[in-house]
């Protein structure tokens, strides 16, 4: 006994480094788990707030180029669906879009709720976007964020006033997308380190795609159909034997990401709980 | 007193300039070097650095644990930032006796600034340090064999760059004056 308190009277310093070491690094390889994401701290309100105000003065320095690109944006848009609407879409701040269209019924499947991002990570392994609308706004979880020119994520966490979107650059997220053949496959974010390249996975070998070549999403993930993901710049080395694989450029700008919307579908939110009731009952069964 | 409030002023400026300024840079310069994009300049780091040679063990490892869970928490990376501070305030005793010739023990309190330490001992300390503090951020960052390259590279760019940071702020924090040993 008294050989173990000169040990740790001579050698106090270590042994409270490790401690405090040990539980850091506990702390970190816990949270840094994909599942276990429980790293929610900027969608609460205290550091919600601060972001806020950090992006209150970002967004000054940019608001010309912001400006201009919100112009060109709605230009766009009101071109293409200002006069099947009926209702005057400039007095509603959250626009809708026609998918179907009857001439008597019009059903409305999806619904842009505009979003403001208040923080934004490209370095991680896991990349999280902090958007200013949350629960009062009738953001759910698995929600799409979709930018004006491409995909950008989906929510993983709400609250009140704050949500955070696990962003397209993440080791996890797997999006189902198509190419201009129609041959479906899936993308990823594979490099871990390169903001503006994805990789676009399960091509057969069959299939050539050329340089330039649109990959949009197939809609069959949580994702709209039809949201630009990118262009085709080249093959990707490594992969299964028989599937190809494409490197390929987002036309998401993740390092100027300043507005975004996020897309409510119920159509969607329908069909994937109704396909994970099936699978949990037939894994029970 | 004067002295306790100084570190006070110095760790409120240095933690809104890293959160509100450099957290933000990273993602808004789309400056590229190889392809590879840039980096968060860490500063922080200089907070630990700084302190008296003679503060209290417990102290230290605590201010270290503070400032690494408030970046932590403010960049949505709950454990990175503190492991790698508590691992610098940890060595840092031994790479301060490894620069400083003295034995620090018969003198007391020695604050380890560039006046006091010298210009070239005060650089090859800072720079071990920070070196040792960034090679660890940046592993457990990435934390894969495949990227190895990369994280010397991370590692090799942020550290000039705080190295750098480091040695500016101590033109604005001491003058040559305002020596105290």
């Amino acid at each position: 006994m008294r050989n173990l308190i000169i040990l740790l009277r001579t050698y106090y310093r270590f042994f409270v480094f490790i401690f405090i070491f040990i539980f850091c690094l506990a702390i970190f390889f816990r949270n840094n788990n994909y599942q276990y994401a429980s790293a929610i701290h900027s969608a609460r309100g205290i550091t919600g707030s601060v972001h806020k105000k950090k992006q209150n003065v970002w967004a000054y320095l940019n608001l010309k180029k912001n400006n201009d690109s919100l112009l060109a944006e709605n230009a766009r848009l009101r071109s293409r669906l200002g006069i099947k609407l009926k209702n005057n879409p400039l007095k509603d701040t959250a626009f809708s879009s026609l998918v179907s269209e009857d001439s008597v019924k019009q059903t409305i499947y999806y619904k842009y709720i505009p979003a403001r991002v208040l923080n934004n990570s490209i370095d991680q392994k896991n990349n999280y976007i902090t958007l200013n609308k949350g629960t009062n706004d009738n953001i759910r979880k698995n929600m799409s964020v979709v930018s004006a020119k491409g995909i950008v994520g989906k929510v993983t966490h709400v609250s009140e006033n704050y949500c955070l979107a696990s962003s397209m650059l993440s080791s996890k997220v797997k999006i189902s997308c198509v190419t201009p053949n129609g041959t479906i496959g899936n993308v990823s974010w594979a490099s871990e380190y390169d903001a503006d390249y994805v990789v676009l996975n399960g091509i057969p070998q069959s299939e050539k795609l050329k340089k330039g070549d649109t990959v949009l999403t197939s809609g069959f993930s949580l994702f709209p159909k039809n949201v630009m993901i990118g262009r085709v710049v080249g093959t990707a080395s490594g992969g299964n034997s028989g599937m190809k694989r494409y490197k390929i450029k987002l036309a998401t700008n993740f390092r100027r990401l300043n507005f975004v919307y996020i897309v409510d579908d119920n159509t969607t939110f329908e069909r994937t709980i109704w396909e994970d009731s099936i699978i949990n009952v037939s894994n029970e069964q | 007193m004067n002295n306790r409030f100084f570190y006070i002023i110095q760790f409120v400026l240095v933690m809104i300039f890293q959160i509100m300024i450099l957290n933000t840079v990273e993602v808004k310069s789309a400056v590229l070097i190889f392809g590879i994009p840039v980096f968060i300049p860490l500063i922080y780091p200089m907070l630990i650095l700084i302190l008296p040679s003679n503060i209290n063990y417990f102290v230290m490892m605590l201010y270290a644990l503070v400032i690494g869970f408030l970046l932590d928490y403010f960049s949505n990376t709950p454990g990175l930032h503190a492991s790698s501070l508590v691992l610098l305030a940890y060595l840092r005793p031994r790479i301060l006796s490894l620069f400083y010739q003295q034995d620090i023990k018969k003198i007391g309190s020695v604050k380890p600034t560039m006046y006091r330490l010298g210009f070239v001992s005060f650089l090859f300390y800072i720079t071990f340090c920070i070196l040792v503090h960034h090679l660890f951020f940046y592993t457990l960052q990435v934390w894969s064999f495949k990227n190895i390259p990369l994280v010397l590279f991370k590692t090799l760019l942020s550290g000039v760059i705080t190295v750098l940071m480091i040695t500016i702020s101590q033109f604005i924090f001491y003058s040559n004056k305002s020596i105290k040993v």
